[in-house]
């Protein structure tokens, strides 16, 4: 099943929500919907789900419509899991109950003996048995955002649709239910749209990255093109923590301003030279001989490499050098490219 | 804490002070004058009418104010004896229907005795020999007739009983009305009457509301088209216009006299007495004939539609078996109509 | 008195509660057991043996659990209505539905009575078609009108409750493939079914409250409720008569304490939520067609329910004779004329009016010292179990506490018969309403709020004008409104305890229409309602005041 948004646009009053946003999404991919807070994320994932008319634009699901601005009521897929920012847990019933009422549904045809087997299966993938008595005020945060993954699992939807559904939990939690998305997505093959704002997480799950700022798509393509070739300086800096310098694109190069060295690059694309901007990642920078002055500002150690702050007359620029190599804050530098690029 | 709990203190003599004022029972302020102070009253007379008797007597006496409490007269007496029970009767002045009332309030020691100067005029049988209470007016108790609804004539009692007016009767209750409590004494001594009358009404539905308004209402208003009422209700409403007749019984009528008498324990003894006297006197009299009843006293005219007294005969008992036997008479009547 | 220690001043209030709040209901409790013989159960035994107490027991548990299962039943369907769709006239279908919180529920069954009277339209009509009249002195009525008075109980529970189920939870319902309904029932409806369970506990509390309408409509057609066999016992003949009555009212109570009893167990059970805002989206739209036909039958149906009986008993008002105004000729201003020029009533109104501006003037005092204490000492833990006292004349039904006032406060001279037991009674009974409006209103102000008052210099006079007073407002003045219309209207406490110089509103209107006088009762009833709805666009402009200094001064919490 496609999924294809032709012009979406999302009005509240005079704000504008979403702007024109044109996407073809396929089967079995899966798709992260990344940006800062009050992009229009969830807005364009309530609209996928149906919850939402758009203001303007059309919503296909393989040829068919089914929503627009003038459909009354978008129809309901049948076959979606969704798990909410705020969880939405129902607090009069239990996690094994929650599961069961999922499986209730009259489209999914399964006897009482189906659903019991399904729904034990599901609590041992997600780690629930031994809570699945238990009532969501009596469970932790974790445990809760685990409930909420199960239920939309649970009927083995053809399309997953998450909303930052990792965010509560701490760091170690985080990293082994990335783990078991990932493997749900391997396994049953369903469409995920998955939102963060985590450029880590979307960079690591997704097979494709759709970065949003203002309601605006700014890029919607592979991770590594996403990271790699990032089309303007939003998505440069927002999914690649480029740094951005600014002065003049010519023949061979790129002249930074307030200083006489030339950054041996290709310009990227149009936007750039327009802008008269030049991406280039930490680990892009070195320390040279010669190249951009500056001074050392701050020193992060990263565990694999010192991350450092440099304040030039331009700005601040971030370099990542390997830990074999010190320097100390207040210490004078050039910025140049890496040779081994 | 120091300004605010200043400001309660404060606040909370304000709130005592206030409380004091108005809760000054009018009946405290003594004055040695028989022309000036209040008393309170407690009577069965429908509302319009001692509102009227009241401005009429402010007329004679302005500087009496007179508190006025309204009910049935059996709720009247209940409420003096619960009073009595708390240890104050608030009443200074009893304007109820019937002698057999009295009679036992009487009993209990309750009544002051008084010799109006007003009982010229007064035939005795109307007023007791210790003189606690006299008669103020002649009410007879009858039958009126919705003649929208029931177009033959009706002339007796007895005719009630008829199954073709099933669901048409009203009457007042015994229980809350002192004239309908004296009738049912009366009636259920009557050969010829006695309980059965009350059974054949049974039978037909009858509808045993309160007082003698309500009865009054439901017919004028058609709710029934025959009830058991006293006269000056139906009277009047067949004066102004409604589609009613009143009719005197031929077994006879029920007469009783709404007496009126001052509580021993009464703290405004001289206005209290001032107020018998002005119900008893000539004007007292007349007011009571244009409010619309017929008067006790002999010489003030009856007002139009009403029989007098010589024209009525009358139902009775001997006094003290009807005060004797009012108890049962009440619980027998509750029994049968619940 | 201004420095009491902070201990002795705790022991003092206590004292002050227990006396006034409770002692009254432990002498009633101690009457029942009085008889000639000294201590027994004598009142009990003959009370329990007569058929009219059993017919008045069931018929009270009947009409309980009856009237309050419809009225959540009612109260759950309009909620859902106004909370989740689009019909239109969602202002008119609330000010409908709360309108028993106004209008006195005597004067709705009044409102009735001109409505089905014998003669009226209606019944003529059926009568015409060859039915059995609709009689509304009958038990059914009595059931229905009560269930009418307490169907407002049911909607403000729910409809706060329903507007805070999250839109999500059922998203999450609805994206798993259930219906609409479904969702509707096993989502929202079951997630407030601890609100739906409580507000039917109160209802039933409310119905075995009620006085007035088993008075109006039960006491001519003999139907025996407690509430109104307690009244005919306390103004019956007898000594032995106001044990009874006792004795009565200890069952009744007994009754409530079962009640009161589940309550407490059904509120322990709330469902966790996190703390969520209401929101007042449309979660269920009805298409165009479906709009005009949920109007078509709502219309109607709350125009019967609500307005008709209202009219008809206005257009009896103005009619000479008993009944509708069939003609011109009938029209007559005549009972408004005798309402507005009569002492009784008259002094019915002021009476009236005066006791509820100092009931409320009172209780204003007295509950927000309390609560401000309550919210700023937590510590202070018997403040809860004081609280629990003044709770309890308002849980019991007003004639038990009418009938313990008397028991109780007779003992000091010159309280009963005067204007002062009234007075009393109304404090006792309502205190608790306005200590739980300021309760929440100060709890609801942070305490860093006040000490930035203070560090800023003022003293704390202006700072309870300038800052606590205007925040607090409006939470506090909805209890006062509350406090001020009860007692205005009130008619329970007034049947026993009003004495010649002390007759209410509720009483006079009482006492009109059980005298016969159903014009004049219709005439001042209508007078009222005008009264309580000038008085209440009173109360919403001040509101609006409030709001409106508040957003001048820019004090925003």
């Amino acid at each position: 099943m496609t999924l294809i948004l032709k012009d979406i646009s999302k009005r509240y009053g005079l704000t504008e929500a979403l702007t024109k946003v044109n996407a073809t999404i396929e089967d079995g991919e899966f798709i992260s919907i990344l940006g800062p807070s009050g992009c229009g994320k969830t807005t364009l994932l309530r609209i996928m789900a149906g919850f939402l008319n758009p203001s303007e634009g059309e919503l296909y699901e393989n040829d068919r419509l089914i929503s627009s601005a003038s459909i009354q009521k978008p129809v309901m897929r049948k076959n979606f899991g969704m798990v909410f920012q705020s969880l939405a847990l129902w607090p009069h019933m239990s996690v094994t109950q929650h599961l069961d009422y999922v499986l209730k549904a009259k489209h999914l045809h399964l006897t009482s003996a189906q659903r019991q087997f399904r729904i034990e299966e599901t609590l041992e993938k997600c780690d629930l048995l031994s809570l699945k008595n238990r009532l969501p005020g009596e469970l932790s945060g974790g445990q809760q955002q685990r409930v909420a993954l199960a239920r939309a699992m649970v009927g083995n939807p053809g399309i997953l649709l998450m909303d930052e559904p990792l965010s509560a939990l701490d760091a170690h939690l985080r990293i082994s239910m990335r783990k078991e998305i990932m493997r749900i997505h391997q396994l049953t093959e369903a469409t995920i749209i998955y939102i963060t704002h985590d450029q880590q997480e979307a960079l690591a799950m997704s097979n494709r990255i759709m970065v949003m700022n203002q309601g605006k798509v700014q890029q919607f393509a592979s991770a590594e093109a996403v990271y790699t070739q990032p089309l303007n300086p939003f998505v440069a800096a927002f999914v690649g923590k480029y740094n951005l310098f600014s002065g003049q694109w010519h023949g061979d190069g790129f002249q930074v301003a307030q200083s006489d060295f030339c950054f041996q690059v290709s310009c990227p694309n149009d936007v750039f030279r327009t802008l008269g901007l030049c991406p280039l990642r930490p680990d892009q920078l070195d320390f040279g001989s010669q190249g951009v002055a500056g001074e050392i500002v701050f020193r992060e150690f990263m565990g694999q490499y010192q991350l450092y702050e440099v304040k030039c007359d331009q700005g601040n620029f971030r370099v990542e050098i390997e830990i074999t190599r010190v320097f100390l804050a207040g210490e004078k530098v050039f910025l140049s490219l890496r040779s081994n690029l | 804490m120091k300004m605010r709990q200043k400001m309660v203190v404060l606040l909370t003599i304000a709130l005592v002070l206030v409380l004091a004022a108005c809760s000054t029972n009018k009946s405290t302020a003594d004055n040695p004058s028989a022309k000036k102070g209040s008393i309170t009253l407690y009577t069965s007379q429908p509302e319009e009418d001692i509102q009227k008797m009241i401005t009429a007597f402010n007329k004679t006496y302005p500087e009496i104010t007179v508190n006025y409490f309204r009910s049935g007269t059996e709720e009247i007496i209940s409420k003096v004896m619960a009073e009595k029970e708390t240890g104050t009767i608030l009443a200074d002045v009893l304007l109820v229907s019937d002698d057999a009332t009295f009679e036992s309030l009487k009993s209990a020691d309750l009544l002051m005795s008084y010799k109006s100067s007003e009982l010229n005029g007064i035939d005795e049988s109307f007023y007791d020999a210790g003189n606690t209470y006299t008669g103020t007016k002649l009410i007879t108790t009858g039958i009126i007739q919705n003649t929208d609804i029931i177009k033959e004539d009706i002339v007796s009692y007895k005719q009630l009983l008829d199954s073709r007016y099933d669901n048409e009767l009203n009457m007042p209750s015994p229980l809350y009305s002192g004239a309908a409590a004296y009738n049912l004494g009366i009636l259920t001594r009557t050969s010829g009457i006695g309980w059965d009358f009350y059974e054949g009404l049974k039978k037909n539905h009858v509808v045993v509301g309160k007082g003698n308004g309500g009865v009054s209402q439901a017919v004028v208003g058609g709710q029934q088209g025959l009830g058991i009422v006293v006269d000056y209700l139906a009277i009047r409403a067949a004066n102004s216009g409604s589609p009613v007749k009143f009719i005197y019984p031929s077994e006879g009528s029920l007469v009783v006299t709404e007496p009126i008498g001052i509580l021993k324990s009464s703290k405004n003894a001289d206005q209290a007495k001032s107020f018998v006297d002005y119900i008893l006197s000539d004007e007292g009299q007349k007011e009571t004939a244009k409010i619309g009843y017929t008067p006790i006293k002999e010489g003030i005219d009856a007002p139009e539609g009403f029989k007098s007294v010589k024209d009525i005969k009358v139902l009775s008992t001997d006094l003290k078996s009807l005060v004797e036997g009012r108890e049962a008479d009440k619980t027998k009547f509750s029994d049968l109509f619940n | 008195m201004i420095h009491l220690k902070s201990g002795s001043r705790r022991v003092l209030v206590v004292l002050v509660v227990c006396i006034v709040f409770i002692l009254p209901l432990m002498t009633l409790a101690i009457r029942s057991f009085q008889s000639n013989a000294g201590f027994s159960y004598e009142n009990y035994a003959l009370l329990l043996s007569q058929s009219r107490t059993h017919q008045a027991i069931v018929n009270t548990l009947l009409v309980a659990l009856i009237s309050s299962l419809i009225a959540t039943a009612g109260g759950v369907l309009v909620a859902v209505l106004v909370a989740y769709t689009n019909i239109p006239g969602k202002r008119w279908i609330e000010l409908c539905v709360l309108s028993p919180m106004v209008v006195p529920s005597y004067v709705i069954a009044l409102a009735y009575t001109t409505l089905f009277a014998n003669r009226g339209l209606i019944n003529q009509a059926l009568v015409h078609w060859g039915l059995q009249r609709i009689n509304v002195y009958s038990f059914q009525s009595i059931i229905l009108v009560i269930a009418l008075c307490n169907i407002p109980i049911v909607y403000m529970q729910c409809i706060d409750a329903l507007r805070k189920v999250p839109l999500e939870a059922e998203w999450a319902s609805l994206s798993s493939g259930h219906g609409r309904l479904k969702t509707l029932v096993s989502i929202n409806l079951a997630q407030i079914w601890p609100t739906i369970q409580g507000a039917l506990l109160l209802s039933f509390l409310a119905a075995l409250d009620n006085f007035s309408v088993p008075a109006l409509l039960g006491i001519t057609s003999n139907i025996p409720m407690l509430s109104t066999y307690i009244y005919e016992k306390a103004i019956g003949f007898g000594p032995s008569a106001f044990q009874q009555a006792a004795a009565l009212a200890m069952i009744l109570s007994s009754l409530v304490m079962v009640v009161l009893f589940l309550q407490f167990l059904v509120s322990r059970k709330k469902f966790y939520t996190k703390s969520v805002l209401a929101v007042s989206e449309v979660r269920m739209k009805f298409s165009k067609r479906g709009k005009w036909m949920m109007l078509f039958v709502l219309v109607p149906v709350f125009f019967g329910i609500y307005l008709l009986p209202i009219l008809t008993m206005v257009m009896a008002s103005f009619s000479r004779t008993f009944g509708m105004v069939a003609s011109l000729s009938e029209f007559s201003l005549k009972n408004y004329e005798f309402v507005l020029t009569s002492i009784t009533t008259r002094s019915a109104f002021f009476n009236s009016l005066w006791f509820a501006l100092i009931s409320v003037a009172v209780c204003l005092v007295f509950a927000s010292m309390f609560a401000y204490w309550r919210v700023r000492r937590p510590q202070d833990k018997e403040l809860g179990v004081v609280e629990k006292f003044i709770a309890v004349p308002y849980a019991l039904p007003g004639i038990v506490l009418a009938l313990a006032m008397i028991f109780f406060w007779s003992i000091v001279p010159g309280v009963y018969g005067s204007t002062l037991i009234l007075l009393i009674a109304y404090v006792t009974r309502y205190m608790i309403l306005q200590i739980k409006g300021s309760t929440s209103a100060f709890r609801g102000l942070h305490p860093e709020l006040e000490e930035a008052g203070i560090s800023a210099g003022r003293n704390r006079f202006s700072q309870w004008i300038r800052i606590i007073i205007p925040l607090t407002l409006k939470p506090i003045m909805a209890s006062s409104a509350i406090i001020f219309i009860s007692v205005f209207t009130e008619v329970t406490l007034s049947s026993l305890l009003a004495a010649a110089n002390s007759k209410t509103v509720g009483l006079s209107i009482f006492s009109l229409q059980q005298a016969g006088n159903y014009n004049q009762s219709y005439a001042f009833s209508a007078l009222i309602i005008l009264f309580i709805l000038f008085i209440y666009s009173v109360f919403l402009i001040i509101r609006k005041i409030s709001v409106h200094r508040r957003k001048q001064h820019d004090i925003n919490p």
